[in-house]
């Protein structure tokens, strides 16, 4: 319960943050993609059947709040998660090096098939090729500098542990 | 025959996929409504969006100004030197509009008398030297004309006399100092008298040799007698601000305020001929 709990404050917060004082710092009006960023580190501590649950969750909750092609973050955050949940139990989690992969892997997989999934639907206009690739790269490296800021914080959140260091071993 | 079993979770996932490609399609256009669910969560997210978003747009205010110092204190440096080059640009400016005045009324005024006497203008280049003397020291010489004795004036009166001369200068006694007389009479009245430097009160002038029942009215204007061969008839010199009886009861003066400020003196005319005609 408390694990749910901690799990829906960090929802709110994402989103609040997404729609507010992360549009200005935007890169080329790219942000970073905080949900996103949630999903994955908990892929990396769960495994993938919890973290696709959370990215299917967390998608559609970031569907429902934008109003529009509902089901695309949806089936990418989800996809997204089980995909990066493949690697727990493979690697250390503890490692910073492993967040920052996890990170760069999840971010360009939840991007195609954003993609991928915009294109099936037919809206080009929505999703232009042109500056795909521009706003996949800006958003890749944007979540993944995240990881040394945020990792250590959440590792200590969603697990409850007291205070541990992240360490470099691999 | 050959049986193809899927996964149940794999099913799950295709069901999964292909409800969210629908719901998709159908919410990529324009929507007019939204569902209550939708709804729900953007109450929910309101108060708190609204609440991040103004302590951020604080925080960007002060943020802003710190990043900017730098920014405004070089504008700053730059705004100063832009007032104080147009300060001085304003003030020759000014100099030239009331230069330009000066000159246009000293213009008014030869235009004026350009038929009664030959006129040379010349700008004051210097004051006296010491405080015993009132006079002035002008640009135009002999080798402009410029004689000694020759009257000068302004466009608002008499200023004096030229008491001695060089090729390209000329000194001009004032009618202020104590060794200039004037020959004048009141305007009106035709009154005649001297008018010289004041011994007592606060005007610059009087006019003395008065007999003391001749009529001399307040604010009456004195102009040149033209006696003396000095000063043309005509000029004006300023008007009568009080009439003292003497003591010994023969004679009366009267303390002349004149026209021209003479502590502002900067353009003059030196009348260097009179032609003759009648005012």
């Amino acid at each position: 319960m408390k694990h749910f709990f901690r799990l829906s404050i960090l929802a709110v917060v994402g989103l609040t943050l997404e729609s507010t004082i992360l549009e200005k710092i935007a890169i080329a009006g790219v942000k970073p993609d905080l949900m996103l960023v949630i999903v994955i580190f908990y892929a990396l501590l769960y495994g993938e059947i919890p973290a696709a649950k959370l990215g299917f969750i967390y998608g559609l909750l970031e569907d429902l709040a934008t109003g529009k092609f509902i089901g695309i973050n949806t089936i990418s955050k989800m996809l997204t998660g089980y995909l990066v949940g493949l690697g727990e139990g493979k690697l250390y989690s503890d490692n910073l090096m492993v967040p920052v992969i996890g990170l760069f892997i999840g971010s360009i997989a939840n991007y195609l098939c954003f993609f991928i999934l915009g294109i099936i639907v037919g809206h080009p206009e929505v999703f232009p090729v042109e500056s795909f690739f521009q706003t996949i790269m800006i958003s890749t490296i944007y979540n993944v500098c995240l990881a040394p800021f945020l990792y250590g914080r959440y590792y200590r959140l969603v697990r409850g542990t007291s205070k541990r260091s992240i360490n470099t071993r691999t | 025959m050959i049986h193809f079993k899927i996964p149940k979770k794999f099913l799950g996932v295709l069901v999964l996929l292909i409800i969210a490609l629908l719901t998709m399609k159908f919410t990529g256009i324009e929507r007019t409504t939204l569902t209550p669910v939708e709804k729900a969560l953007r109450e929910l997210l309101a108060p708190l969006q609204s609440g991040v978003t103004t302590v951020a747009r604080s925080l960007s205010n002060v943020t802003d100004s710190i990043l900017s110092y730098k920014e405004i204190q070089e504008e700053n440096k730059l705004l100063k030197e832009k007032v104080r080059k147009l300060t001085i640009e304003n003030s020759h400016l000014e100099e030239f509009r009331q230069e330009n005045v000066r000159l246009n009324l000293l213009l008014d005024f030869k235009r004026q008398y350009e038929e009664r006497w030959e006129m040379e203008p010349a700008h004051v280049i210097a004051r006296d030297y010491d405080n015993w003397n009132s006079t002035i020291i002008i640009d135009k010489g002999s080798n402009h004309g410029i004689k000694k004795d020759m009257a000068v004036s302004n466009y608002q009166g008499l200023v004096g006399r030229v008491i001695n001369v060089t090729p390209n200068t000329a000194e001009v006694l004032l009618i202020i100092d104590s060794e200039s007389a004037v020959g004048a009479l009141a305007q009106t009245t035709r009154v005649p008298g001297v008018v010289e430097a004041a011994t007592d009160g606060n005007e610059k002038l009087q006019m003395v040799h008065i007999p003391h029942d001749a009529p001399l009215p307040v604010n009456g204007v004195i102009i040149t007698s033209g006696l003396g061969q000095i000063f043309p008839k005509g000029l004006k010199i300023g008007y009568i601000k009080k009439v003292i009886p003497a003591p010994n009861g023969l004679v009366k003066k009267a303390l002349v305020k004149p026209f021209v400020d003479f502590d502002s003196l900067e353009e003059v005319l030196v009348i260097k001929k009179d032609k003759g005609a009648t005012p």
